[in-house]
């Protein structure tokens, strides 16, 4: 399942790049996820929560940066993640690139790459996607809010 | 742990006084508390048929049903479809005929065929397909199903024993 | 399954006691075809069912004036039997009967259909042309949810925890309406719709479009109506060509997901060519 977005992000590239590699800022910004805990500087474990109607999925994994290509302003977070009640998972592989539009704004290309693992059957893929969809979109304007009030 | 409930089942004609968990299917209660093992499990989504029960004249997947829902009803699996040693018109048919092969399709589709002759007595083939498209069958790829529906549906209008 | 207390209220009063005392882990449990199939799969794990399988006095069907109203626990299989249905609602009785398998629809109630939340439910997408009003009781009272509004998200509808679907009700004469509708299922017969729809258009004595309704279900987190289709169709005469337009903008609406039943990209198309058939089906002699 792919998800590519582009969004527009009011701050400097070098600065919007030292946030996104920073996990630290980066927990700050996921509103979707729960108990967030920084590991170390490329790491941290969380736990995302989908709610909606009677289903309840709580998906607890770790978060990795894999790839700071400053030269390219390429970064990669993978993400690995269970519910051991509903006996499944997914793994997901979260491309950033950076581009400067302008000295003040970036645009900011996500792409994300997400594979469903063991048990997690229809009903439950469609919710997912939109719980990731809205949690990218609740990311990029928690991102854009920081700045503004910085 | 949720605590046991008593609830009575009368199953082809038989009570029987059992205790469950509110989360007990009722198919598994009918085979593994019961010993009644006519419906099986396919799908466990409702969808394949074969674990079809009828709960009260109405066709019931005993997958996506609770025993306890159930209490004080009257349940016909297709073991109680014969008269003693004499096979029911529709159980003859498919005999006759050769509408099963494996037969783990063939409880659900038996009592399908009841439900079905018992409101309409000579269905029409779409009518047929109609009705028995929610019981799915892996072997027999249906013709021989249809054609064994067909004789019983004559069979119980004339009131003989099938053939 | 998790273990789960059960309920087994009588009657609506005692059930919207129940309901009104209920907390965030309590699910109402109708005909069971939807909601354990959650259960099953452990998406779901409510910790208390008020089961509605003892309830008497919510069916009934019944007309007064023009208006039919359906008790939310008759089951779909009386439902799209009753001549009442057959004769004043004849595209609600058609959609009923390709709903799943008549086993299903024995054991599932008008009530599960309307307030599950499944966009892949058959029957909301009739309802919806057909400008029905959920109505919805609590302890404190009755409220009529017009069922365009109806549908948040997936599984998410307008219902607050303590209220209980009692009946629909589907208000108008609609003889001189044209509807057409079309359950794709590519795959097979007993699965849900790849795309469904359900179209409704009212016309003039000059064959210009008055009022209409177009509903997708089964390309999106809900059942929806697509009103930016509609706008286009109003005052006009439906041609090839603004049909093709109007299904194009509904199409333009859906966010469907890659399943067994299609890809995302193809539901879409799909949801565009069965959207212009059922206009121009509806639009025709």
């Amino acid at each position: 399942m792919r998800f590519d977005q582009q969004y527009t992000v009011e701050q400097a590239r070098d600065l919007l790049w030292s946030t996104l590699m920073d996990v630290h800022k980066v927990a700050a910004c996921m509103q979707g996820v729960e108990e967030m805990i920084v590991v170390d500087d490329d790491r941290y474990e969380g736990t995302l929560m989908v709610k909606m109607g009677p289903v309840r999925l709580r998906f607890s994994g770790e978060v990795m940066v894999v790839t700071r290509d400053a030269d390219n302003w390429i970064g990669v977070l993978e993400a690995n993640a269970r519910d051991p009640k509903a006996g499944g998972g997914f793994k997901a592989s979260l491309e950033m690139r950076l581009v400067e539009l302008t000295a003040m704004q970036t645009e900011l290309t996500i792409t994300l790459d997400t594979t469903f693992l063991g048990r997690i059957g229809e009903l439950g893929r469609p919710l997912i996607k939109k719980k990731i969809n809205s949690m990218m979109d609740e990311f990029i304007a928690a991102l854009n809010e920081q700045y503004v009030t910085a | 742990m949720t605590a046991k409930q008593a609830i009575s089942l009368r199953v082809n004609g038989i009570d029987h006084a059992i205790q469950v968990e509110p989360r007990r299917l009722l198919l598994d209660c009918l085979r593994d508390d019961l010993g009644i093992t006519g419906p099986k499990e396919g799908c466990g989504v409702g969808v394949c048929g074969a674990c079809t029960v009828m709960v009260d004249g109405r066709l019931v997947s005993a997958c996506l049903e609770l025993a306890v829902r159930c209490d004080g009803t009257d349940i016909v699996t297709v073991e109680g479809l014969a008269d003693g040693e004499t096979l029911h018109p529709i159980q003859q048919a498919f005999i006759d005929h050769g509408g099963f092969q494996c037969g783990i399709c063939t409880p659900g589709m038996v009592l399908t065929a009841k439900a079905l002759l018992d409101r309409n007595p000579a269905p029409s083939d779409d009518e047929i397909e109609a009705w028995m498209m929610g019981s799915l069958c892996r072997c027999t790829g249906y013709y021989k199903i249809a054609e064994s529906i067909r004789a019983a549906g004559k069979a119980m209008s004339t009131g003989t024993k099938g053939g | 399954m998790r273990d789960f207390q059960l309920d087994s209220p009588v009657d609506k009063p005692q059930t919207l006691q129940l309901l009104a005392a209920a907390d965030d882990d309590t699910r109402l449990l109708a005909g069971g075809t939807g909601l354990l199939n959650l259960l099953k799969q452990r998406l779901a794990s409510p910790g208390r069912l008020i089961s509605l399988h003892r309830v008497t006095d919510l069916g009934g069907i019944t007309l007064d004036g023009t208006t039919v109203t359906i008790g939310a626990l008759e089951r779909l299989i009386d439902i799209g039997e009753h001549p009442l249905i057959g004769e004043r609602l004849p595209v609600l009785r058609d959609t009923l009967a390709e709903v799943a398998s008549p086993r299903i629809r024995m054991m599932a109630t008008l009530g599960g259909a309307v307030a599950h939340g499944d966009p892949n439910q058959d029957t909301p997408v009739a309802l919806m042309a057909l400008d029905a009003i959920v109505v919805a009781e609590s302890r404190d009272g009755v409220t009529e949810l017009p069922i365009a509004g109806f549908y948040r998200d997936y599984y998410e509808t307008r219902l607050s925890p303590d209220q209980l679907v009692t009946a629909v009700r589907i208000p108008g004469d609609w003889h001189s309406s044209r509807f057409s509708h079309k359950k794709f299922t590519p795959g097979s017969r007993e699965d849900y719709a790849c795309v469904g729809v359900c179209v409704r258009l009212d016309f003039d004595d000059r064959n210009r479009c008055t009022d209409s309704r177009i509903v997708l279900g089964s390309v999106g987190p809900t059942v929806f109506r697509s009103r930016a289709a509609e706008e286009l169709l109003a005052g006009k005469a439906i041609t090839e060509n603004l049909a093709r337009q109007a299904a194009q903008i509904a199409a333009n609406e859906t966010d469907p997901v890659d399943d067994t039943r299609g890809s995302a990209d193809y539901k879409r198309r799909m949801a565009g060519v069965w959207v212009r058939r059922c206009l121009l089906e509806a639009a025709g002699p």
